[in-house]
């Protein structure tokens, strides 16, 4: 017990002075940790290329709306001050307004 | 269940921003005492451990220590370096005898420098960070027989060394 009491203390030595010799050493400033907002910042370019592309893809969705693809036959059925039905066949290739051929039924009820 | 499941303890960036703040000192005379007392590298080495803490490339398991998980980043991140850059060859079972310096060994760093990385480690972590073995058994990766053998043998090993440098300078 008494040897291994000699041994500890011998090594206990040993690193006392290996740490007062260490005192010696600078310690080297810490990196400067960067902030995780960095991130946010790498999204804006991708952000921007988005909504550039969305407004493109809106601007050019609504002129398609404009013109048909075909010119369309309408057919209104028009009651004269005779109070005579008549029936007017007109083409075009573009609509302002359109209504549903069943959407009488829908007011009927 | 075994009971050596890992638990993920999730820290924010300010929580190990102020971990590594706490143990910085240490941490760097660890990761210089890791790749043989060279100064530079050492600050090398602790910069890549810090990324991997930073980044979330090492995960903090609840059954360590923050010190204790964080000096093995450190040795870890060494080892790894020390791998990839120096051929190496095990010195694992070899006697001290055996071991020819090849310039006088004066300082206890170069001593140090002499053991097998192993008993090295378990010397310092125990005798210079005041860690218990077990603690030493985590960072170092072995099993608790495993760290207590190579403490027996290395305080052995460094005891011989210390006898014959008062012997060379008699």
């Amino acid at each position: 017990m008494k040897m291994l009491d000699k041994e500890e203390r011998e090594l206990e030595l040993f690193f006392s002075e290996l740490k007062s010799k260490d005192q010696g050493i600078s310690t080297p400033t810490l990196p400067a940790f960067k902030a995780k907002s960095y991130k946010i910042w790498r999204w804006i370019p991708a952000g921007i290329a988005a909504a550039l592309v969305a407004a493109i893809w809106i601007g050019t969705s609504d002129k398609k709306d404009e013109t048909l693809a075909k010119d369309v036959i309408i057919i209104s059925l028009i009651e004269d001050e005779n109070q005579k039905q008549q029936l007017i066949i007109e083409t075009t290739s573009s609509m302002d307004i359109w209504e549903s051929p069943t959407a009488s039924l829908l007011e009927l009820n | 269940m075994s009971k050596f499941i890992h638990q993920h303890v999730v820290m924010t960036s300010k929580e190990l921003e102020v971990l590594i703040k706490a143990h910085h000192r240490e941490a760097f005379l660890w990761s210089r005492q890791c790749c043989g007392f060279d100064t530079s590298l050492a600050e090398d080495i602790l910069q890549h451990a810090y990324l991997k803490v930073l980044e979330g490339k090492a995960k903090f398991g609840h059954q360590s220590s923050p010190k204790t998980w964080l000096f093995a980043i450190v040795r870890y991140t060494a080892m790894e370096w020390l791998r990839n850059e120096k051929p190496t060859h095990s010195l694992e079972g070899v006697e001290i005898e055996d071991i020819e310096p090849d310039r006088p060994v004066e300082s206890q760093e170069d001593m140090l420098n002499l053991l097998p990385s192993r008993q090295k480690e378990v010397l310092l972590l125990v005798f210079y960070h005041q860690m218990t073995i077990e603690k030493a058994a985590e960072i170092m990766e072995v099993s608790l027989g495993t760290a207590r053998t190579h403490y027996e043998r290395a305080k052995k090993s460094l005891k011989m060394l210390i006898e014959k440098k008062h012997e060379n300078a008699r």
